[in-house]
């Protein structure tokens, strides 16, 4: 029996998975990718050492990560996605028909490259022709956009390595010029158990960016905490709110998951005034 | 990468290996045969997911193997191997120029190829002329009972599931018709810690067809409780006091575990282990 242990960046647990099969393994520029296959979640891919996505359960969080900001949007057509190279948000974003122009903005080409080989239901709308993939780092590409975009997503690694430059208040801010009025801007951020300070932090830098910014929370079996964030700023749309009906096939999401994602009012106060207890 | 292997011993207990990566993984027509490398014992071989050798500690098993019976045998010639497709019991025969054949039964054919790509230290000696290797069933071979051997050693997996009959009365006794007059059979025999009444049984159904069998011991670190056993039945020479001394002697220039006292002191056995072969089964 072999057993992959996980590397959980801040948890106090740890996870293994039995291996089935080591299906890939590479060291690039960036990071090393591998995946794996385990009998109940399927192929897993990670990147250094961290679980990014399971065949089984990667809806949950693509879902989740998608469709909140795109419903909140009365008619999103220029979207960017930063990180994701597995292409699982993509996806979701062209479930909606009205989506022009995806920029897909991945450092590192090749896990796009193994998710084509490994994650074919998940990488399956990358090659779309509305999509443009862009390999570089997604700061530099917010930073040089010129033309208003009305999502942007960011699907990154943890907060931590390189992927740290995606959180700043710089970046934010040039997220905010880029996008247009009705803009949305989502990131996840994170477990509420584990990794609550960063769930805090996180609300503040895009707090002294945004007028609106608000988060929402989803189970996800197979990342740390399990009770998974997401940051959403806004330039003057209550992300809470669908502009749109829900009229899209989807595994987890929908308008009713939608409202009942986000924190109550007081609950999200205690969060940010720091008096939860654990 | 984070990848640790376990072999588990018993229900409670096990051995744990961090492993580098997985060579190969294979499903053959008789078993699962994985092949990974460790860091601390580098490549190993697993069948249907336990550890049949390492390359850090191999050579103890193949020294202990072979060259107890060879040496206690006048002058082998003829010396049959039944398993054993890696190569390794065959690697250390052919340290005995006496030797004139070898023929090797394993029923594998697929263990045998991945360990020639993968074992090349192991397997080496398959090629020799002296080597005959037929792909075939161990039991069935001897049951036909056609050929004669000075020496028969049974590599095997444990007795349980298709290698099962080559612990078993009905066998060595068609291993006692096979052999010649001053014949040596000699098999791996468990460990006899991790579980002394499967020791004991393996022990008593060899004593049941040959007149004597005796049981030496071996370290082997990756085995359960790393605490080996092989049982030998001799025909008429005795294990320890019929040794060829000058000649043990020369061939432990070549050899990292054996020599003729390891040989001697191996056949000693605790008392814990004499007295379970005095229990009634």
């Amino acid at each position: 029996m072999i057993r992959y242990f996980e590397k959980e960046p801040y948890a106090p647990v740890e996870s293994s998975y039995e291996v089935e099969k080591v299906l890939f393994k590479i060291k690039t520029k960036f990071q090393e990718i591998e995946v794996i296959e385990n009998s109940y979640f399927g192929k897993m891919l990670f990147l250094d050492g961290i679980l990014q996505i399971t065949e089984r359960d990667e809806f949950f969080y693509h879902e989740m990560l998608t469709h909140v900001v795109m419903h909140a949007h009365p008619n999103p057509k220029r979207i960017v996605v930063i990180g994701g190279g597995d292409g699982g948000v993509v996806r979701e974003v062209l479930k909606h028909h009205g989506v022009e122009k995806i920029y897909f903005v991945e450092i590192d080409e090749e896990v796009i490259n193994v998710s084509k080989e490994f994650f074919p239901n998940v990488s399956c709308a990358v090659d779309d022709p509305r999509v443009e993939i862009k390999a570089m780092d997604g700061a530099d590409f917010i930073k040089r956009c010129h033309t208003k975009v009305d999502v942007i997503i960011v699907d990154s690694t943890d907060i931590i390595g390189f992927a740290r430059s995606l959180f700043s208040e710089d970046f934010f801010a040039s997220i905010k010029k880029a996008l247009s009025d009705e803009g949305f801007f989502v990131t996840h951020s994170e477990s509420l158990h584990f990794h609550k300070d960063m769930v805090i932090e996180v609300q503040k830098t895009l707090r002294k960016v945004f007028p609106l910014v608000d988060l929402y929370a989803t189970p996800i079996a197979t990342y740390p905490g399990h009770w998974w964030t997401f940051a959403v700023g806004s330039k003057q749309l209550n992300p809470r709110e669908l502009r749109r009906p829900f009229d899209i096939k989807t595994h987890y999401y929908d308008d009713e998951i939608h409202t009942q994602s986000f924190l109550t009012p007081k609950f999200y106060k205690k969060l940010l005034n720091k008096e939860l207890p654990w | 990468m984070d990848l640790w292997f376990t072999e588990k011993h018993s229900p409670n207990m096990g051995i744990t290996l961090r492993i580098k990566r997985c060579i190969l993984q294979q499903k053959t027509p008789y078993q699962q045969m994985d092949i990974l490398e460790s860091y601390e014992y580098g490549k190993i071989l697993l069948l249907d997911g336990l550890i049949m050798f390492t390359e850090r500690d191999e050579f103890v098993y193949h020294e202990m193997i072979v060259h107890v019976p060879l040496l206690i045998h006048p002058n082998p010639k003829n010396v049959l191997v039944i398993g054993g497709g890696d190569g390794g019991t065959v690697r250390e025969i052919l340290k005995h120029p006496e030797v004139e054949r070898i023929d090797l039964v394993e029923i594998d054919e697929d263990v045998m190829n991945a360990c020639m790509e993968y074992f090349p230290e192991v397997s080496q000696g398959l090629k020799d002329p002296k080597v005959r290797i037929l792909i075939e069933d161990g039991i069935e071979f001897m049951a036909k009972g056609d050929n004669r051997y000075d020496i028969v050693i049974i590599d095997s997996t444990d007795p349980i599931g298709p290698a099962k009959g080559l612990f078993e009365p009905k066998f060595y006794q068609n291993v006692d018709h096979t052999l010649g007059q001053e014949g040596i059979m000699v098999t791996q025999s468990e460990s006899p810690f991790q579980d002394p009444k499967l020791w004991s049984w393996i022990y008593k159904n060899i004593s049941s067809v040959f007149e004597k069998a005796f049981s030496y011991l071996a370290f082997i670190p990756t085995y359960p409780a790393g605490f080996w056993s092989f049982t030998l039945a001799s025909k008429v020479r005795h294990p320890t006091k019929d040794i060829r001394t000058e000649h043990a002697l020369k061939l432990s220039s070549t050899t990292r575990y054996y020599n003729p006292k390891v040989h001697k002191s191996a056949f000693s056995l605790p008392n814990f282990l004499k007295s379970e072969l005095t229990k009634p089964s």
